[in-house]
């Protein structure tokens, strides 16, 4: 890590360290998905791979382009930590928008509610939130594939409506059958739509339960 | 344009039991996803494409429109009565419309945000159509090679314009195009990126990528910023209809500002990717800038209520003008609903004019009607739907999630789609997370297919030659200036940022 003699004690990260982080490797992420098609595309014979070339070899450019930016960006501000609150951005905001002419009068201690969130020292929380919530929507996909949506989604309802919002067992159990219900009406019953039954409901039915 | 066709149109749509009905069950899911902080339009009609899938054509792309044109006006509730933006749109509403709702006059606000966002929707309607003769011969001017060009030049105008950095918004747009090429090439018959993957060789499906890039990672979003609003008093008083009517009634006296907001909504509405929080801001401006005495803004002032409504209503009515005639979505809510409408088998362009001039004024008819059952609805159900504010993240997630899942089924019935859901939903959440814009991924994943296929027309038609068209140039010029632009003014921004 070398000083930067323009910031005073904050001292610039590496480029290996701004390679690391996160918003650098999307960015790597999308330049890899240019170049593997872009790749692809040379096996295709012409004018089929024609577009993929206009379009993906300027996409390879400026992801590399954006990777550079990404770089110098985060060696300028990693550290530095915009002191403003959410509301007093917003506050910004209306100034840079009427010409600083309007002054937002509110009741004393009233806050907007959504403006104040402060994510300054969430991150690591907000990473752990992601993987769970992602973790819910990957194992609605596979209860669905496995077990069908008519059986996979109630039991992935009632697991998120417990566990991750907190809801009550009465709550969730109400929530979980009355929307299963709802649903199976409306669209079984008066639309008549068959859906997917799922790997093993599918297995299951054919050599088990079927002549 | 006869009288025939543009009163014709109207009893059509009045007298068609399956068009009224999709109408109003459009306008009300509209209102549902509205008035819940974190849904909005775009989300709206995600989420509901794959119910229109295989409907016919004017009932589907009437309910799509409507809830499409209604979700700003119930989103403003919130924003008055909490000081919570239902989307980005309704920022500017808070400046006045929360004090007003501070002092004991939410009522008063409710009424005139109300009615003018039903006014301005209706005024941007009218703005569409006045300008169908004038952009008429421009529109039958352009040929397969200029719309190859107003491809690229919507992607360039959205990413431009979406506020980051206009690499991103170019290259997420280059990855929707990139995205529309997967499929059987329909030139030579070779199956790009589909392998021996049978369920690709249609061309990756355009719900399920919708669905991945904007309603999976906005409920992560929703779940990790958590977001329940709980701290409020849930007592509504003031917000009866007496009180919103002295409020309908303040509109009515200001109308020379809903007229005005509402005509540089519409005109901003035009302009691919300006979006409503823009035409919102730019109008409050003008309120505060044209209307005396400006210190009253920011203070309860009912003018800083009626013209951002006017304003983000009417704008939708401007935005179909380059969606449905040149293909190029002004927003991404409307890059989504073009896709909505290409499943529909509505093709944007020329053919809009010559021959489904019909659909464009049922759509023009339905904008006004929603709008106005919008306003009446929400004048008497206000406190009702402002409850929906209150609706916990935690509930709405799994709800809106499984109907994703759900709609992927049904769209194609490819149990398939949902891994490339997955997979997609990464990516979708990534771009959200580290702010690159996603409007410009809808408009190329839109516009990918039809860019293709005009190419190779003009391919046929012109070799070499359609890059020197006049027309060509001139949208070639206008890409070119566009990033140039984007490069000097970033510049500009970085020295300003390291004098300060």
């Amino acid at each position: 890590m070398s000083a930067n003699p323009g910031s005073g004690e904050r001292p610039t990260p590496s480029v290996l360290k701004a390679l690391c982080h996160g918003r650098t490797l999307f960015t790597l992420l999308m330049f890899a998905i240019f170049a593997f098609m872009v790749w692809i595309a040379s096996t295709y014979t012409w004018p089929a791979n024609f577009l993929p070339f206009v379009i993906g070899i300027p996409g390879i450019v400026l992801t590399l382009l954006q990777v550079v930016l990404d770089v110098r960006d985060f060696r300028k501000t990693e550290g530095i930590v915009d002191p403003r609150t959410e509301f007093e951005r917003y506050m910004d905001d209306v100034t840079k928008n009427t010409g600083g002419k309007v002054q937002m009068e509110l009741k004393e201690g009233t806050q907007l509610q959504t403006l104040v969130e402060d994510t300054t020292d969430m991150t690591k929380s907000r990473n752990k939130r992601e993987m769970i919530l992602f973790g819910y929507f990957f194992l609605l996909v596979i209860l669905v594939l496995l077990f069908g949506f008519w059986i996979g989604y109630p039991i992935f309802m009632a697991l998120f409506l417990h566990y991750y919002a907190k809801e009550s067992w009465r709550l969730t159990a109400q929530l979980t059958i009355g929307s299963w219900v709802a649903m199976y009406i409306v669209l079984v019953i008066v639309l008549e739509q068959i859906l997917f039954e799922g790997h093993i409901t599918k297995f299951v039915i054919d050599n088990w339960l079927s002549d | 344009m006869s009288l025939d066709l543009i009163f014709g149109t109207l009893a059509q749509l009045l007298t068609s039991p399956a068009a009224m009905w999709m109408m109003i069950l459009g306008t009300m899911i509209g209102i549902f996803f509205g008035a819940v902080p974190g849904l909005g339009g775009r989300l709206a009609i995600a989420v509901t494409i794959p119910f229109v899938f295989g409907k016919e054509m004017i009932p589907g792309a009437v309910f799509l429109l409507s809830m499409h044109a209604v979700t700003g006006t119930a989103g403003q509730i919130s924003s008055i009565m909490f000081g919570v933006p239902g989307t980005g749109d309704d920022a500017a509403t808070i400046v006045d419309g929360y004090p007003m709702a501070q002092k004991g006059e939410a009522g008063i606000a409710l009424g005139a945000s109300l009615t003018a966002s039903g006014i301005g929707g209706i005024l941007g309607a009218v703005v569409l159509a006045a300008l169908i003769p004038v952009i008429e011969p421009i529109v039958l001017k352009f040929s397969p090679a200029e719309f190859f060009f107003l491809a690229l030049l919507g992607i360039t105008f959205v990413a431009f314009v979406s506020g980051a950095a206009i690499f991103k918004g170019i290259v997420v747009g280059f990855y929707g195009m990139m995205l529309a090429f997967v499929g059987m090439d329909p030139q030579t018959g070779i199956a790009r990126y589909s392998e021996d993957f049978l369920f690709l060789w249609d061309g990756l499906d355009l719900i399920t990528a919708v669905l991945a890039l904007f309603a999976v990672p906005e409920m992560i979003h929703l779940g990790v910023k958590g977001g329940a609003i709980s701290a409020f008093s849930k007592d509504f008083a003031d917000t009866g209809v007496r009180a919103q009517w002295k409020g309908v009634v303040e509109t009515f006296r200001h109308m020379w500002l809903v007229f005005r907001s509402s005509m540089i909504g519409a005109f901003i509405g035009i302009l691919p990717g300006l979006g409503g929080s823009a035409a919102a801001w730019i109008c409050y401006g003008h309120a505060v800038q044209s209307c005396k005495p400006p210190q009253n803004f920011g203070r309860g002032d009912v003018r800083g209520v009626i013209a951002p409504e006017s304003a983000t209503n009417s704008k939708e009515g401007g935005s179909l003008l380059p969606t449905l005639f040149f293909g190029v979505p002004g927003s991404s809510g409307m890059a989504i609903l073009l896709g909505a409408f290409l499943i529909l088998g509505i093709q944007p362009g020329p053919m809009m004019l010559t021959q489904h001039l019909d659909l464009v004024w049922i759509l023009i008819w339905a904008l006004v009607i929603s709008n106005i059952a919008a306003v009446v609805v929400l004048l008497f159900i206000t406190r009702w739907v402002a409850m929906l504010t209150f609706l916990r993240g935690g509930i709405m997630i799994p709800f809106v999630l499984v109907v994703v899942v759900f709609g992927v089924l049904l769209a194609k019935g490819q149990w398939e789609n949902l891994i490339m859901l997955s997979i997609l939903s990464i990516i979708g959440y990534g771009l959200l997370k580290y702010d690159w814009p996603r409007p410009p991924f809808a408009i190329g994943i839109v516009l990918g297919t039809i860019a293709e296929e005009s190419l190779h027309k003009a391919w046929a038609l012109w070799r070499w030659d359609f890059f020197t068209r006049p027309l060509s140039i001139v949208l070639m010029g206008m890409i070119v200036a566009t990033i140039a632009y984007a490069i000097y003014r970033g510049f500009i921004d970085n020295k300003k940022q390291e004098a300060r």
